[in-house]
């Protein structure tokens, strides 16, 4: 009565904003009273207020049972709130969705038209596989609604359908194709949406509806339609050339016409992704040509209060009185830039002649737009522009007030500059447009190398990667370059300042790796060596990147070794005590590296710790005059003996496979396990020769492991052996030599040396290739369509690439041609990131419309959902004759009916043979007590299953279990609940069958007495029943009855405990005791059943008295010879059997159970399953859920389930 | 969705079914991008981390103190979808009669049946307005036949009292 209302509860919520979360805990915690409430006014009113909570991002699948009852309610307010709710909150997975199914179904059959359309709106967003499946039929039917509000709406919702079941598209697609025809216009567009977004991914199914297509584009009015229609268009007619002939008259006068911005744009877009200008010759040109015009009045658009009309001209009122006033800015600019992005690619020139304005956009204030110019802009640089467009794009990082940057009146908000994300793009698209096609339009490479520096210095950006690269790319390419690279780098090196930004997190400190490496490499353009020296060793470099560091120490010795070179030509006493003073000094620094924690630069810190001892032990700190050291003399041939060289890309692919080496041969066979490693196997012949070298470039390192392990042998054997691997390696074009004395510019070395080799790029040599065969040629040349030779026009010096100079020549154009054709518009493209969206339509796409329909394609019509009166006829039939031939059949064969178990075959068996045997007394109690159970009345109303069909009988003839079994003996049981109803008494009857398993021997006597029975009373006084001269093979029967005293402690464990005595001819009397364990099930009532209907009124008005929870799981495993159904029907008649509850209903993936118990304790079960397991050996795995209103017990009934398996 | 100046929702509505953390986080980023953004700069926006894809857009529109966002796909016109907020607003102003911000608090489910007349299951269903204003004419009928005794009806009335003194 004193709930809080949607509204008193977002008042609350304002009122206290200081401690808003306390109090929508508080909240939070009514409605959870609230939604259990039998009110259902109550708790779709808990339900609103919880949808809204959701909102603010609290979670409400804990309520989406309550959901469901809510959107079952029969008043359209419910229900909407109730569907509401469930669109808002369902996920795929919400498991109540099963529950949803008959409900749905109902509710969109429903006469109401609200009712349906509220249940066809809240289908649209939680529709599952399963749903989809059921519903398909009775949707596809209601395409033919007599409301058109109706009929659109199932239009829409049909596209889900499809989405989730993409068997249905086929099946029902000549209905959807119909509504295109539809007296509705709204329906026809819906229609058109729906067609739109499949033709999307497959546009090739949907080829022939364009004459249909093509009367609505000339008819319609509805520009929202048009726009969809052409944005159709656009997807068929690179399928379809010819329909751009068709279309072109109507499109070119729609651009020069339509009042619609959107419209006109939409045109424009399509005619240029749709490939419009190839296909339609000389008048494409002309037609581009107009498109480019129409879209430079968009970029020229600044009126940015123009109001947009554009859907429903005149529909749209004035809104200037209005609450909310409405400032329309002018988007068409943006819109502009993407169209001409497009163009593009098409049409270069064309956008060329805009670049005024488009280079205008680069400085809008709008960060969309700017993007967008730049991608144009990306696509557009060419030599002569170049130059400017990057200082365009650099003044965009550096601050207005910055005096490098150029102040600019249109300059961008400070916001934006700062946006590092944003800067970086930049960066990686002005190293981008320089780099692409081998750095084909850069001219001045000293101004590129001032570009790259100047963007390290850029803060607050990670680019120094890619920094990094380009650097070290242009300095080894660009021979002209070096020097002034050089300068540049040691003026990074030597920038304090720099060093001191190491801590930031967003500095481009490894730019300085390639400022190393190129001092290092080229260090002949070093003004000022030891000042270079000084900086390596400056002691900042500690907090340095490890690679970084590593690099610093290799380049530390470089440069120290040309420094003796250049100190070599005038050596006297004076530059050797410099000379030693220095060296002494960096030794000493190098400590810094030497206490490195990374191991590599560790290593090489010692590495050259040592070399330095070397040469102070050599070189002696006094005057001497023998002139330099020999040590020192050697030592610069290590690091400069020939010039290092870029490798051409396609280097690799030149070189020639010798005769008699097959690639794809296996050098050694792969293990057995390996094999399966299907990559290995994918491999191409050029990766294979790619592994193939590497092997041999680790050989040379293998080979000093090798001798130290063989250090045992002959000195002499090994230099034998060495000479014969060189011998043997000089014919081999695959072995990089290292130390080519050909090559070499000075190199009188000796060649173990060579072995610190530690240059970072490997020299490919191609002196000691074999004269070629023109078969391998031939061979080789195929496989190379990707790389492009790198351009080297005259005035930048580029150093030259290596490549085999017996490799075909670069003559194939076409190659060459098209690889440019490709480069050349290549846009950027930033980092594909990842989206929360999942592409969920992968199936749907796949569907082809194209085949017909086949006979056996049919919509799925599943009988189980006749309506339940229907059901319940039908049913009521078919009892009546079963209990008519039941009759019939009883009077002639007693057994022939219940032949269903062995076990209980044998039971009546021993009824018949024992009753002879038997006293009278014991003959009329078992007529009293054991009556047949297929003449039990069953209650009228089914358990409404049709589809699978659970035998009633069977399930609730007793379940046999054996109790004990010996060499003698077998004893079986079976136990039946006596009480009829809820109330009762609980009494039950236990049958106990005892066999005497031998074939020969008889037994004399037999007593079977029941000693002990806890919880329960044994109701009679005849404790002990005794048999005389069971013969072999023969059965006996004992009946008991028994009630429950009191409730057990232990739902799981009720026992009843049996003796047993026995004698068989001479051999001594046998005593056995045995319990008889008594299955919390037995307690359920035959007669608990439900409808559907009845479940879901029962859930829903007691739902909150099944408090208790417990799950069980089960597997089956599924034959090969069996098909999953009659293992999942076999499935489920087990468990119904093992826990006696009965099967409510029956949803493809779930079914609902039922029971109640002799006590009145309720049980709902929920049994979903699931099949896993590969095609050979497929398992079932059922998951009952149990909800209950006693603890124990559906612990109890649960542990059941899970004993099964 | 609909957010207001501070980023606080007002509506949201997920065609595809993502989980609530997610969309929460959805909101927030996409006010962060929206809201820096002056008034005078274009209605489109791309580039949001959550989102991906450059197919994904971002299209808003500001009214006072309410910003209307609608993130779509290539397959919608950028336009198209600019006007459909016009129409979308358009539809709040006369099922609300000057519609404002409060309209939008307080009748939060109202707005998204207005909302599922116009786009349903991520796709546009109706443009036309004066078809959008019967549709939810005829709700409301139903509406008040069928709640006038349930307590809808009267926190209606409690809103409308409410909302008429926010008026005066």
């Amino acid at each position: 009565m004193f709930e809080k209302s949607l509204t008193d509860l977002i008042r609350g919520i304002r009122a206290n904003k200081k401690n808003e979360q306390k109090y929508i805990s508080a909240c939070l915690q009514e409605i959870r009273n609230e939604v259990k409430s039998n009110d259902l006014d109550v708790k779709a009113n808990a339900i609103a207020k919880l949808t809204y909570l959701q909102m603010f991002g609290y979670d409400m699948s804990w309520a989406s049972f309550h959901v469901v009852e809510v959107m079952s309610s029969s008043k359209f307010l419910h229900k909407r709130t109730g569907y509401l709710a469930a669109a808002q909150s369902f996920q795929q997975d919400t498991d109540v969705l099963m529950l949803c199914t008959n409900l749905t179904k109902k509710d969109i059959a429903s006469p109401i038209a609200l009712d349906v359309s509220v249940t066809v709106n809240g289908l649209s967003h939680f529709l599952t596989p399963d749903l989809a499946q059921v519903l398909c039929q009775d949707l596809v039917s209601m395409l033919n609604h007599s409301k058109p509000y109706i009929r659109k709406k199932v239009v829409l919702v049909l596209y889900k359908v499809f989405l989730k079941f993409p068997e249905g598209l086929r099946l029902s697609f000549p209905r959807l194709k119909d509504k295109l025809e539809d007296a509705d216009p709204s329906v026809v567009s819906a229609a058109v949406n729906v067609i739109c977004e499949l033709a999307r991914k497959n546009p090739k199914n949907y080829l022939s509806l364009a004459p249909q297509l093509y009367k609505l584009l000339t008819n319609s009015s509805n520009n929202w339609m048009l726009i969809k229609i052409i944005k159709l268009f656009g997807a068929l007619t690179p399928l379809e050339p010819r329909l751009v002939k068709k279309l072109l008259p109507t499109i070119t006068s729609l651009i020069q016409t339509t009042p619609a911005m959107s419209l006109l744009y939409e045109c424009i877009y399509t005619v240029i992704i749709g490939g419009f200008f190839e296909h339609a010759g000389e008048a494409g040109n002309a037609l581009a040509a107009t498109c480019a015009n129409k879209l430079r009045t968009f970029l020229e658009d600044t009126d940015q209060n123009r109001k947009l009309r554009i859907i429903e001209n005149g529909q749209m009122g004035n809104s200037e009185n209005h609450g909310l006033t409405h400032p329309c800015v002018s988007p068409v600019k943006y819109i502009g830039l993407l169209a001409m992005g497009k163009l593009l690619d098409t049409h270069p020139k064309l956008v060329a002649e805009h670049r005024d304005l488009i280079m205008e956009c680069i400085d809008d204030a709008d960060l969309s737009i700017r993007l967008r110019a730049l991608d144009i802009v990306v696509g557009m640089v060419n030599r002569k522009n170049l130059m400017e467009i990057v200082k365009r794009l650099i003044s965009h990082l550096v601050p207005a007030n910055d005096p490098d940057g150029a102040p600019d009146a249109t300059y961008p908000p400070p916001s934006a500059v700062l946006d590092p994300q944003y800067r970086a793009d930049i960066i990686h698209r002005i190293v981008f447009i320089c780099s692409q096609n081998s750095y084909h339009n850069v001219t001045n490479f000293e101004w590129y190398i001032t570009v790259l520096v100047g963007l390290t210095y850029v803060p607050d950006v990670t680019v120094g990667d890619v920094l990094t690269n380009q650097i070290m790319d242009v300095g080894v390419r660009v021979k002209s370059a070096r020097e002034f690279s050089v300068k540049q780098m040691f003026r990074i090196l030597s920038d304090k300042q720099f060093f001191e930004n190491v801590n930031l997190r967003n500095s481009n400190i490894e730019v300085l790796y390639a400022a190393a490496w190129i001092c290092g490499e080229y260090s002949r353009f070093l003004d000022d060596i030891p000042a270079t020296l000084e900086c390596l060793l400056n002691p900042a470099v500690v907090k340095l990147p490890p690679a970084t560091q590593a690099v610093f120490v290799q380049n530390i010795i470089k440069i120290y070794a040309y420094w003796i070179r250049s100190l070599a030509d005038d050596w006297n006493i004076e530059v050797q005590m410099e000379f030693v003073k220095v060296t002494e000094i960096i030794q000493e620094k190098l400590t810094i590296y030497c206490r490195s924690a990374d191991l590599e630069v560790q290593e090489r810190a010692m590495n050259v710790r040592e070399i330095f001892s070397l040469i102070l032990d050599r070189v002696p700190n006094h005057p001497a005059e023998d002139g330099m050291h020999p040590v020192l003399a050697e030592l610069p041939n290590l690091f400069c003996a020939y010039e290092l060289n870029p490798v051409a890309p396609k280097a690799q692919k030149k070189v020639p496979v010798p005769q008699g080496l097959d690639l794809d041969a296996w050098i050694n066979d792969p293990l057995p396990a390996l094999t399966d490693d299907s990559d290995v196997e994918d491999r191409s012949p050029e990766l294979a020769s790619l592994d193939f070298e590497s092997t041999d470039k680790t050989s040379k390192r293998r080979k000093g492991k090798k001798a130290a392990v063989e250090s045992s042998e002959d000195e002499e054997e090994i230099v034998r052996r060495r000479q014969a691997r060189l011998d043997a390696r000089k014919g081999d074009p695959f072995y990089i030599m290292s130390d080519t004395k050909a090559k070499a510019p000075v190199s009188s070395v000796d060649n173990d040396l060579d072995d610190v080799d530690s240059i970072p790029i490997v020299k490919l040599t191609m002196d000691d290739f074999d004269s070629l065969d023109k078969r391998s040629r031939k061979k080789t040349k195929k496989s190379k369509h990707k790389s492009r030779r790198a351009p080297t026009p005259p005035p930048p010096v580029y150093a030259e690439e290596d490549a085999p100079e017996n490799a075909a020549p670069d003559s194939d154009d076409e190659d060459q041609k098209l690889a440019k054709a490709k480069s050349r518009y290549t846009s950027y493209r930033g980092n594909p990131s990842s989206s929360v969206f999942s592409s969920e339509d992968a199936n749907l796409h796949s569907v082809d419309l194209s085949l017909p329909l086949g006979q056996d394609e049919k919509l799925p019509q599943l009988q189980a959902y006749m309506s339940p009166e229907e059901l319940q006829r039908r049913e009521q039939i078919r009892f009546k004759l079963e209990k008519k031939a039941a009759m019939e059949n009883k009077s002639t064969t007693k057994e022939h009916k219940s032949k269903k178990t062995k076990g209980e075959d044998k039971v009546r068996k021993s009824k018949k043979k024992s009753s002879k045997s038997e006293e009278g007394k014991k003959k009329s109690s078992k007529k009293k007590s054991s009556p047949d159970p297929a003449s039990l009345p069953l209650p009228p109303q089914d358990d409404g299953i049709s589809a699978v069909s659970v035998d009633v009988e069977e399930v609730w003839a007793p379940n046999l279990h054996s109790a004990y079994e010996n060499d003698d003996l077998e004893v079986i049981y079976g136990i039946k609940l006596l009480s009829k109803q809820e109330g009762d008494e609980a009494s039950i009857e236990v049958h106990i069958a005892i066999t005497n398993k031998s074939s020969t021997s008889t037994v004399d006597s037999l007593q079977i007495t029941a000693s002990e029975m806890h919880e329960f009373a044994l109701e009679g006084d005849e404790k002990t029943s005794t048999y005389n001269n069971v013969l072999a093979k023969a059965t006996v029967e004992v009946v008991n009855h028994f009630t429950m005293k009191h409730q057990p402690e232990d739902f799981t464990s009720m026992l009843i405990g049996y003796e047993l005595q026995y004698s068989i001819a001479d051999e001594p009397n046998v005593e056995q005791r045995f319990n008889l364990q008594v299955p919390v099930a037995s307690f359920m009532l035959e007669s608990a059943q439900l409808d559907p209907q009845g479940f879901a009124e029962m859930l829903s008005e007691r739902g909150h008295d099944f408090s208790h929870h417990s799950s069980a799981t089960v597997t089956f495993p599924i034959p090969n010879d069996k098909s999953k159904g009659d293992v999942l029907t076999y499935g489920l008649e087990t468990i119904s059997r093992t826990t006696r509850l009965h099967v409510v209903e029956m949803v493809p993936g779930a079914a609902s159970l039922y029971g109640k118990s002799v006590q009145g304790i309720e049980v709902a079960g929920l049994l979903k399953y699931s099949i896993t397991g590969d095609e050979e050996d497929q398992i079932a795995n059922m998951v009952l859920e149990l909800k209950c209103t006693d603890d124990q017990f559906v612990q109890a009934l649960a542990s059941l389930v899970s004993n099964l398996s | 969705m609909i957010f207001n100046n501070h980023g606080k929702p007002r509506l949201s509505k997920f065609y595809q079914q993502i989980d609530i953390a997610t969309q929460q986080a959805l909101i927030e980023e996409i006010f962060s991008l929206v809201s820096k953004r002056p008034d005078t700069v274009c209605n489109f926006l791309e580039g949001s981390k959550l989102l991906g894809g450059k197919d994904t857009r971002v299209i808003y529109r500001h009214y006072a103190t309410l910003y209307f966002v609608f993130v779509v796909d290539e397959s919608e016109s950028e336009l198209g979808i600019l006007d459909l907020i016009q129409v979308f607003v358009e539809s709040l102003d006369r099922c609300f009669e000057n519609v404002c911000e409060l309209d939008l608090i307080f009748h939060f489910e109202e707005v998204h049946h207005i909302l599922s007349e116009i786009v349903q299951g991520g796709m546009v269903l109706e443009t036309n307005m004066t078809e959008i204003v019967t549709a939810i004419g005829e709700l409301n009928k139903m509406k008040k036949k069928n709640g006038a005794i349930s307590a809808g009806s009267l926190s209606l009335k409690a809103s409308e009292t409410l909302r008429s003194s926010f008026r005066n």
